[in-house]
């Protein structure tokens, strides 16, 4: 068992923290370029204010930003595009599959206020689909940070590529730190926060820490449930899914996002081409258009929260 | 301005590539009324006004950029290309939409490296060619970018967002060439049914910000001259050359319709009749 913190123990900010290491990449390489649809100041404003000329408005314009990215890329500049994951994706879809994966273009691409952490704002906003729609998009690597530590952690491993990668982050502000301690952060290898016997949840993104407590408290009543934190989604760690599928024969999936296509379909997946025989509940937004309210209402309703995981375990 | 002698030969290589257009189309479906329709150009950017296009991409970083937005006319693209020195006319022919060919219906870099960008979404080639465009004014590179636009392309959204941006940007350096044939694949544009009516598209662009010219998109001398015009790459304003074309130029049962937008030219009586019309081309 990894030392992690209690949920809500410990707050981080990712997008604070991003702006910041985007400001030390900025200085180290001149080519880097913020590109954003009107809402990098809501984003990264520190970094719009200090690096000016390496920032673009398109205005509201998503599809305009993901092509102008590709465009700077295929010349060579390393351009990352700050957006809302609900218009990146379903508005501006296409420029990342075609102009940014089909092309190879060297683009990165965050997709903030994902999920439902954008309580009052109702479905036109919740990005729900995300996690489907970018998994079949070829050549891209796919990641949900689960803190705002790890962000800065998968925005540094980015960098490190060359072709397009998807960051996708909660709300950015106020959300649950996960480790004490430090590990090796490495897209497509899922780390193992508890290894289980009864069971294993395997989360991605803001439910990670939901996950943990989850397995804390299953513990307390004697069951020794495994965490997975799958935060790449693509290419996802088949080798954990499967060992979670033959130690345990159970696994209970979470996301807060469209459980058709998303973490909880990758998973079933694995599982199912892999011949183990293994039972599979996925949890997250249902088929359907959630209403308004909060992010813990809309996990108490909506069935994918602590409690609804550990009834699942239970019930598999 | 451009001698006689160079506005001769390039009327002969616009007949040449409309008669490969039509032949290819004779073996395989190729977009053949807006590859007859922008020949012209086609001709004039790659065998007069483009520098140093036809290398690898970053072999030759002051090349000239080229996209074609309008990616449907990649048969057109592959035969100026090859005319100019990349690929082979034989290759096109013998490969064309088969698999592991160079040659598809749309453009695509994967498996031809001599494309600067895959292409054939419409919407997305003038912001995309914005990119370029922009990481060469930071640098300070000399060379333009060049795309070619349908005109039905100009219904979407993404043209004109493209077109906001180019200009707000600045982006002298920008050259979008539209292939004004009238007629996309279902009517004539300016019909109550034709699509979304597009005129006054000069005004349009130059309400944008755009430098525009309006030319006979079908006769040498004027593609020549706009050509020769352009601004300089370090100038701030973004030009748009508007070529009024005919669809399907030079074969009578082609032009001005839609009906040979994308086809093939199977009956060897159309073709010889085809090929026989178009010669009246050069001579216009």
């Amino acid at each position: 068992m990894m030392k992690t913190y209690g949920l809500r123990e410990k707050l981080g900010n990712a997008r604070p923290d991003l702006d910041h290491a985007m400001q030390k990449y900025a200085v180290e390489h001149p080519e880097f370029r913020l590109i954003s649809a009107d809402v990098g100041r809501a984003g990264m404003p520190e970094f719009i204010q200090k690096f000016p000329k390496q920032y673009y408005n398109t205005g509201i314009a998503e599809m305009a930003a993901m092509d102008l990215a590709a465009g700077l890329a295929l010349e060579g500049y390393k351009p990352w595009v700050y957006g809302m994951s609900v218009f990146n994706t379903l508005r501006a879809g296409e420029g990342i599959r075609t102009n940014m994966c089909y092309q190879r273009a060297n683009v990165k691409v965050i997709g903030c206020n994902t999920g439902l952490c954008q309580g009052p704002c109702g479905s036109t906003h919740y990005a729900l689909e995300d996690l489907a729609i970018l998994r079949t998009f070829p050549n891209l690597i796919l990641c949900a940070p689960c803190d705002a530590t790890q962000a800065v952690k998968a925005f540094e491993a980015a960098n490190e590529i060359d072709g397009p990668v998807y960051l996708r982050l909660g709300n950015g502000r106020n959300e649950s730190e996960v480790y004490q301690e430090d590990y090796k952060f490495e897209f497509g290898k899922g780390i193992e926060i508890a290894e289980g016997k009864d069971g294993y949840i395997i989360a991605c993104g803001m439910m990670v820490p939901f996950a943990v407590e989850a397995a804390k408290q299953l513990k307390e009543e004697g069951l020794e449930v495994g965490v997975v934190d799958m935060h790449t989604l693509k290419p996802i760690d088949k080798e954990l899914i499967c060992k979670a599928a033959k130690n345990t024969g159970k696994i209970v999936t979470v996301e807060d996002a469209f459980i058709i296509g998303g973490l909880g379909g990758a998973v079933c997946e694995v599982a199912a081409e892999s011949g183990i025989p293994c039972k599979v509940k996925r949890l997250g937004v249902p088929d359907l258009f959630p209403g308004f309210g909060s992010f813990d209402e809309q996990m108490a309703h909506l069935g994918f929260g602590v409690d609804a995981m550990k009834e699942a375990i239970k019930a598999l | 301005m451009a001698d006689k002698e160079t506005i001769e030969r390039l009327k002969d290589q616009a007949l040449e590539m409309r008669e490969l257009v039509l032949k290819l189309s004779a073996k395989t479906v190729i977009h053949l009324g807006g590859d007859l329709s922008m020949a012209d150009m086609m001709t004039a950017l790659y065998m007069y006004k483009m520098k140093k296009n036809l290398d690898y991409p970053g072999k030759w970083p002051e090349r000239d950029r080229f996209v074609l937005s309008k990616g449907h006319g990649a048969g057109c693209l592959y035969i100026a290309m090859a005319m100019a020195g990349y690929g082979s006319i034989d290759e096109i022919f013998e490969t064309y939409g088969a698999w592991g060919s160079r040659y598809g219906m749309h453009p695509c870099k994967n498996q031809n490296p001599g494309m600067e960008v895959s292409s054939g979404s419409l919407g997305h080639g003038l912001t995309l060619c914005s990119g370029l465009a922009l990481a060469a004014k930071e640098r300070g590179d000399k060379h333009h970018v060049f795309t070619m636009l349908g005109d039905g392309e100009c219904n979407e959204g993404a043209i004109w967002e493209g077109a906001m941006l180019a200009a707000h940007y600045k982006l002298g350096n920008l050259v979008a060439l539209v292939d004004r044939n009238m007629v996309s694949l279902s009517s004539p544009t300016e019909e109550q049914y034709g699509g979304l009516r597009l005129e006054p598209l000069g005004d349009k662009f130059k309400a944008f910000g755009w430098n525009v010219v309006e030319i006979n998109g079908n006769c040498m001398e004027e593609v020549v001259d706009a050509l020769d015009n352009i601004p300089d790459a370090d100038s701030d304003v973004p030009t748009v050359i508007i070529g009024h074309t005919i669809k399907g130029y030079g074969v009578s049962f082609m032009e001005g319709t839609p009906k040979w937008h994308h086809g093939m030219l199977t009956d060897p009586e159309l073709l010889a009749q085809a090929l026989e019309e178009v010669k009246q081309t050069r001579y216009k």
